[in-house]
């Protein structure tokens, strides 16, 4: 760039400024846009692999090393690359062997699960990985001193919820859960019922291994030093360094189950969580991969159109409706507000068109059905919007309490909300207030269950319809927060809790996510989330599965395929 | 002099008692705590969680050694600060140390800069005072003082850092590790070392944190000087034969420096203390945005830490400056 482009640059820099202050100040705060879809490939980059290197990628900070307390996904994606449990979901979401050398072998009656390790196992300090790491590991995410907040996942080990729910460590308690290391490489545990997701349970974060050798007992504190801990992931953490970033190193002792071992000489984290800044980085060849924000989504896909790429996060949104209040026990009303709702606009002009516009709660690859699934009975029709709310006594709006909107106070929270006030307005002729509050306090009124209209919605913790259901929408769920009771969705989940037979248990899962979604029972799903990154050209193997599996960047659960090209 | 310095150091005992007990009770009234989540969690977890805490008991209560307050504030007499809510098995004090130690180069560092750019445009444009570089000086004072730092770090980062490419976007290039505590040892002494500096991560945080004081002490000091230099004593210092240069710099400048210096303290704390924003633009892990998050966070342990720390700095700066004062101006004593 000439001396004199630079001037130019700046001066159009100054000249855009300015008119952006102007605007500004007239307090013109209208942000629609375009939600035009650009290509968007849904395959990693490939190209031709080279030995070492380094990949800087964008993420957030953990909040906590220790997987057997983690709930965030900025954790699970640290801890993905540096631990691994017994098996591994592909990129179909289809259990894998990791640690074990085989399938569990089920008793009869599926509540018996005896589980052999692969030869040879070694933690990255060379101490062998046995059993009792992996029994170590479970009863650590039951103990109620940990406080992990995934305990929940593993309800179904015998003892492990008395352990949990236990007013102060009983090490009775610890040594009745069911599983034990019968010698070094054979794990047994024993389950209250038959439970056929789990599997892919033994595949997630809270039932990775615990280094035995280094604790003294399940409940110690987890080190925050790197140095002090032991790795059996593709890779170790060599720093992690609070409100920086962590980098890692291939680990030397991988056992590589799947073939596949880190090409990388390290990976370097920054933690950023102002996904602006990070596309200036990404613009100045500081970073291989970052986050998209949405609100940028039209700018960076236009500036970058072969290095963005857009992936399915496994997650619904919806207009969260508490069914204690009066109004909206009536299925009419319910019915009307979803009807009012237009998915593809609302999806424009919040989003950019980054989102995937849906009436079905649950995704389809978790076992659901496809976005459009249920468009004919709550998706958006203004003619029999105002005829549900004229059928539930409130003609033309009349008569219809002032609903509040509760609402985080992030601008896209922000714009959903007032898009979903102005359309009840336009299409109902109702008024709503929109209240605007930060995201402690609205989670903790949404936990209290105060509030009439949330936009809120469900992120998967494993890819399974089960996951959707239990304790969401059953009468008296813990998570059951917008009150939804519905006897013939209690009548299903009852049979398919347990249900042994898988085909069945999917079809009648997916009969659930039926009544749910038609019956707005607690909610009225407007889209499923998508992720948007964009990727270096250098880089291969940042290859996504088929539903996201929480992931915070592309193909994270499978870290060790990452590598980059010549 | 000294029986003055431990009268103000006995008197911050009790300023920050009341701050400790009023931010305590604040924190607690606002809705939400560290466990709110948009994914509420199941009601044992909270309650382990709870307990583990010690958020099961009462905020405060007529048995204050069995309430949340008591624990806190018998901690706190053992000079412990407790562990964060968020950032797990990780102390406050050591959160504190090694954000500080960042957020304390870059304040410095925004400092230095503010006060060598601001002193030296002022007093320039007091001595031309209503001529070009005068009005070059009131234009940058007035630019510099009404652009907030956030949008000044993001216009540096556009043309400077994306545009040219001559600096970083991410990052500071501080010196790590800097034992800022200890004189005695060889990394305190680190960072007076110009190659352990990475320039190309420090000049812009630098310049978006230290503009906005740099117009405000040029203005200060140019309304200071201009006010000095009509005395009768610079009159007579410049008949008594005195070069320009003597008169401006030991009658003029030292004279002019009260008003700045009474400035200067507040912003010392300021720039080390609230340089949250541009930690943010140029993801610098400094305590200032710590000390934001947590309240977002609702991050109890980390909100009370840092409002105590900056407490502490804040009133040790107030007074370094006070005792400064005396040392530039005769006049003033303490007893």
């Amino acid at each position: 760039m000439s001396l004199s482009k630079h001037w130019k640059f700046l001066l159009l820099t100054v000249a855009a400024l300015t008119a952006l202050f102007a605007f500004a100040a007239c307090g013109d705060d209208d942000e629609e846009g375009d939600g035009g879809e650009s290509a968007t490939p849904t395959e990693a980059p490939a190209g031709a692999r080279i030995d070492g290197g380094t990949l800087r990628i964008q993420a957030s900070e953990p909040a906590s090393l220790d997987p057997h307390f983690s709930s965030f996904a900025s954790d699970i994606h640290l801890q993905r690359a540096i631990w691994r449990g017994l098996y591994s979901l592909d990129g179909q979401n289809e259990p894998q062997l990791s640690m074990a050398a085989d399938f569990p072998d089920i008793s009869e009656d599926g509540t018996v699960y005896t589980i052999t390790l692969a030869d040879g196992l070694l933690w990255s300090d060379g101490e062998p990985l046995v059993a009792k790491d992996f029994e170590w590991g479970i009863k650590r995410t039951c103990n109620n001193l940990v406080a992990g907040e995934y305990q929940y996942v593993l309800t179904g080990v015998v003892g492990c919820d008395a352990h949990y729910g236990a007013a102060a460590f009983d090490q009775a308690l610890e040594d009745a859960i069911g599983v034990k290391a019968v010698d070094a490489t054979t794990l047994e545990i024993t389950l209250a019922q038959a439970q056929p997701t789990f599997t892919i349970i033994l595949a997630l974060w809270m039932t990775f291994p615990m280094p035995s050798h280094l604790f003294t007992a399940t409940g110690d504190a987890w080190p925050t030093d790197p140095a002090l801990l032991a790795y059996n992931g593709p890779y170790s953490l060599e720093t992690f360094t609070p409100g920086q970033g962590h980098s890692l190193v291939p680990n030397p002792n991988w056992s590589a189950p799947q073939g596949v071992s880190p090409t990388l000489d390290k990976i370097v984290a920054t933690y950023i969580d102002d996904l602006a800044v990070a596309a200036n980085a990404y613009r100045n060849g500081e970073l291989d991969f970052t986050d998209v924000n949405t609100q940028e989504l039209e700018t960076l896909r236009t500036e970058f159109p072969d290095e963005y790429y857009k992936f399915l996060h496994p997650s619904t949104r919806g207009l969260e409706m508490q069914m204690n209040v009066e109004v909206l026990k009536d299925l009419d009303v319910r019915l009307a507000l979803s009807k009012a709702i237009d998915r593809e606009a609302l999806n424009t002009v919040v989003v950019q068109g980054g989102n995937e516009p849906s009436t079905s709660w649950i995704p389809e690859v978790d076992g659901g059905h496809p976005p459009d699934a249920f468009d004919a009975e709550i998706g958006f029709n203004e003619v029999e919007a105002k005829q549900h709310l004229a059928d539930a006594g409130f003609p033309d709006g009349a008569g219809f309490p002032n609903l509040t909107i509760l609402v985080g106070n992030s601008p896209s929270a922000v714009a959903t909300a007032e898009f979903l006030q102005d359309a009840f307005k336009t299409v109902l002729n109702i008024d709503t207030t929109v209240e605007s509050v930060d995201g402690a306090t609205r989670s903790d009124r949404f936990t209290n269950q105060e509030f009439e209209l949330f936009p809120g919605g469900w992120l998967h913790d494993y890819p399974d319809p089960e996951n959707w259901v239990l304790g969401l929408f059953d009468t008296g769920g813990s998570l059951n927060n917008y009150n939804c009771s519905d006897p013939d969705i209690d009548a299903l989940v009852d049979k398919a809790r347990f249900n042994a037979d898988n085909t069945e248990r999917l079809a009648q899962y997916k009969e659930i996510n039926e009544l749910i979604s038609t019956r707005v029972c607690g909610i009225a799903p407007y889209w499923h989330e998508n992720d948007h990154w964009l990727v270096d050209s250098n880089v291969v193997g940042m290859a996504e599965n088929i539903s996201g599996n929480d992931s915070s960047a592309a193909g994270d659960w499978n870290m060790e395929a990452w590598g980059l090209a010549s | 002099m000294t029986a003055y310095i431990i009268r103000r150091l006995i008197w911050m005992v009790p300023l920050l008692w009341a701050v400790v007990t009023i931010t305590f009770l604040l924190m607690h009234a606002v809705e939400g705590g560290p466990f709110s989540r948009e994914r509420p969690l199941p009601e044992a977890a909270l309650e382990n969680l709870n307990r583990k805490y010690h958020l099961d008991k009462p905020v405060i209560s007529l048995d204050v050694w069995d309430s949340q307050y008591g624990h806190y504030m018998w901690d706190l007499a053992h000079f412990d600060l407790g562990q964060s809510f968020y950032v797990q098995d990780r102390e406050v004090s050591t959160l504190i140390k090694d954000g500080f130690e960042t957020s304390l180069q870059l304040g410095i560092s925004a400092f230095i800069f503010a006060v060598i750019f601001g002193l030296a445009l002022g007093i320039i444009s007091a001595l031309n005072h209503n001529g070009p570089l005068d009005y070059v000086g009131v234009f940058f004072s007035m630019v510099g003082a009404s652009m907030p730092n956030f949008i000044l770090g993001t216009f540096l980062i556009v043309i400077f850092a994306v545009e040219l490419g001559w600096f970083d976007v991410l990052g500071w290039g501080g010196p790590e590790n800097w034992d800022f505590w200890n004189p005695l040892s060889p990394d305190f002494w680190k960072v007076f070392v110009p190659m352990n500096w990475d320039f190309h991560k420090v000049v812009l945080p630098v310049l978006a944190l230290g503009v906005l004081p740099a117009a405000y002490f040029a203005r200060i000091t140019r309304a200071s000087m201009l006010e000095v230099l009509s005395q009768d004593y610079i009159r007579t210092a410049r008949s008594k034969g005195l070069s320009e240069w003597a008169v401006i710099l030991r009658h003029a400048v030292k004279n002019a420096m009260v008003p700045i210096l009474t400035v200067m303290g507040p912003y010392l704390a300021f720039l080390v203390t609230g340089s949250f924003l541009v930690e943010t633009v140029f993801t610098i892990p400094g305590v200032g945005q710590r000390f934001v998050e947590s309240v977002f966070q609702r991050d109890y342990g980390m909100i009370m830490g840092t409002t105590i720390f900056y407490t502490a700095f804040i009133a040790f700066a107030n007074l370094g400056v006070d005792l400064l004062y005396a040392f530039v101006d005769p006049r003033i004593r303490y007893s």
